[in-house]
């Protein structure tokens, strides 16, 4: 709970002074007024597909209430639609994955991608998205590789995409079992295996699948939704974790 | 106990690097459109490659060139070599990483690396150092690069994306036409823009803050400096990257370096990170 303060502050802290978070951006399509035209053609790239480059934010959570809202990470889960198993059951009586956010260790998906905004950057063989989320970051590699097998267990896992049409397909696998499944602190085992769907369906609107399959943790598969929105002219503000730590004045040397 | 527990941090970050390295995945894929020798190994000495709009494509997996021992040996003398390796831990001391991360000014004969600190630095340099790495901080650019760990290069025509290993960071050095920041918050990693000269990517940094040195001996940083960066691809395997820090508030007038990159073809970067196995919580008082 601390902890969460401490990034609310760190946030906030960090929004006074910060630089290019009104900077207007080129190669955006724009109305006669300047604004963004978020509902302009989905631009695409050299190799025809959708062009998912831009700095994105979840529908409906705007800037500067994330300390009213801690929890609004704006997806709807149905309850109906998420059925532990035994081993979930169990797992989510003792108090699901313990170690989420507070001693600055990485979020996971969905949150991840909802909780404050995030860019996509194209490369040729990786999409990289940055989060603003204590600078974490995911690589999603589109140069046909395969899944690794037996990987170390990893926070952010190991991604690869593809085009199905004109939606970006991203499998992950290769969890670690530390954290939860965010908004609610759901359970996952190192079985977990994600599937995100993007659709940018035009200039200013992007929606994000999650496919939850974890078959030791769920019964079955379920889905999340989330919406985002451009958000042109802005970017991503450092947010380092650690920073502002106050904890390390209390420790005791416990006998060394 | 300050020594204890940074030796007992270093030892828990080593742990986790090492357990990460064994089972790491993508750590020896093939790479697909990569110039190759008759013997499959990537051919470090072809051309560059360049994207689709002509410039020299600097993605890529770098590792920062590892200084030989006997340049250890010449450089700083037997005896502090000896030093180091009793101090050092398997797989992260000599022999893995840059000489640079010790003293970025190690080149300039000792009288000209004192002539370029003006009083506020010797001051700077004579406090103890900040716990930076043990706090699970960043080590800004270039200190992070120039130990056993990789950077990665992504670029896009917008932006060349920079992902840090050593503490999972990354920079972002924007390529569309955008000024710096006038009076920027300051922050760990800084603002950068790029443009292209030739076939050389210049790049300025300002807003950096003052809470971290730019080497083991700790030369100062503060909020005034203003860091150049140019990068040159020289063929697939090599970039170079000459350095030149401007910071009047710490020194007489600009300096730099050059650093070297080779690339880490069929590899990858592992995720790193710093607070994971943390062991301090325990000891906690309230």
């Amino acid at each position: 709970m601390r902890v969460c303060f401490l990034l609310v502050f760190t946030l906030c802290g960090t929004s006074v002074g910060a630089q290019w978070l009104n900077y207007p951006a080129p190669g955006i399509a724009r109305l006669r007024d300047g604004t963004p035209n978020l509902s302009a053609p989905t631009p695409r790239g050299a190799n025809g597909k959708p062009d998912l480059d831009g700095i994105w934010f979840v529908d409906e959570t705007p800037l500067g209430t994330f300390g009213e809202r801690p929890a609004a990470l704006r997806v709807e889960i149905k309850p109906e639609d998420v059925v532990l198993t035994p081993e979930g059951q169990d797992r989510q009586r003792h108090g699901g994955n313990s170690r989420v956010s507070s001693p600055c260790l990485p979020l996971s998906l969905p949150g991840l991608s909802t909780a404050q905004p995030m860019k996509i950057v194209s490369s040729k063989n990786v999409v990289v998205i940055l989060y603003e989320v204590m600078t974490l970051y995911r690589q999603i590699f589109m140069d046909g590789r395969p899944l690794p097998k037996e990987p170390n267990p990893a926070w952010m896992g190991y991604s690869v995409g593809k085009w199905d049409a004109d939606t970006l397909v991203v499998d992950t696998t290769g969890f670690n079992d530390q954290d939860s499944i965010l908004p609610g602190r759901r359970p996952h085992s190192d079985a977990l295996h994600i599937i995100e769907r993007f659709r940018r369906r035009d200039f200013g609107h992007l929606s994000i699948q999650f496919t939850i399959d974890d078959p030791k943790i769920y019964a079955k598969p379920w889905t999340v939704v989330a919406n985002l929105h451009v958000t042109p002219d802005t970017e991503l503000l450092e947010y380092i974790c650690n920073e502002n730590e106050k904890d390390v004045s209390h420790m005791q040397t416990s006998g060394r | 106990m300050k020594g204890m527990r940074n030796a007992a941090c270093v030892v828990m970050l080593l742990g986790s690097w090492a357990a990460s390295i064994v089972h790491a995945q993508w750590l020896n894929y093939p790479s697909s459109g990569v110039p190759r020798l008759e013997n499959g190994r990537v051919d470090l000495a072809a051309r560059a490659p360049r994207t689709l709009d002509g410039h020299p494509d600097l993605s890529g997996v770098w590792h920062v060139e590892v200084t030989p021992i006997e340049e250890w040996r010449n450089k700083l003398g037997e005896a502090d070599v000896a030093r180091r390796q009793a101090a050092a831990i398997a797989g992260m001391g000599i022999g893995t990483n840059s000489i640079y991360t010790t003293n970025l000014k190690l080149d300039l004969a000792p009288g000209e690396q004192r002539q370029l600190l003006r009083p506020a630095a010797i001051a700077r340099m004579r406090e103890p150092a900040a716990t930076v790495s043990e706090s699970c901080l960043p080590l800004g650019y270039p200190r992070s690069t120039l130990l056993a760990s990789v950077t990665k290069l992504i670029q896009s025509p917008t932006v060349l994306v920079m992902l840090i290993e050593e503490g999972n960071w990354y920079r972002q050095l924007y390529l569309d036409g955008r000024p710096l920041p006038n009076d920027p918050q300051p922050s760990w990693l800084g603002y950068s823009t790029g443009h292209w000269e030739g076939d050389t990517l210049v790049v300025d940094t300002n807003g950096l803050n003052d809470r971290v040195s730019l080497d083991g001996v700790g030369h100062p940083r503060s909020e005034s400096m203003r860091m150049s960066e140019r990068y040159r691809r020289l063929d697939f395997g090599h970039l170079a990257v000459p350095l030149t820090f401007d910071d009047p508030i710490y020194y007489t007038k600009p300096w730099g370096l050059t650093i070297n990159y080779v690339l880490q073809a069929d590899s990858d970067i592992l995720e790193y990170v710093c607070a994971e196995n943390e062991k301090d919580r325990a000891h906690l008082t309230r």
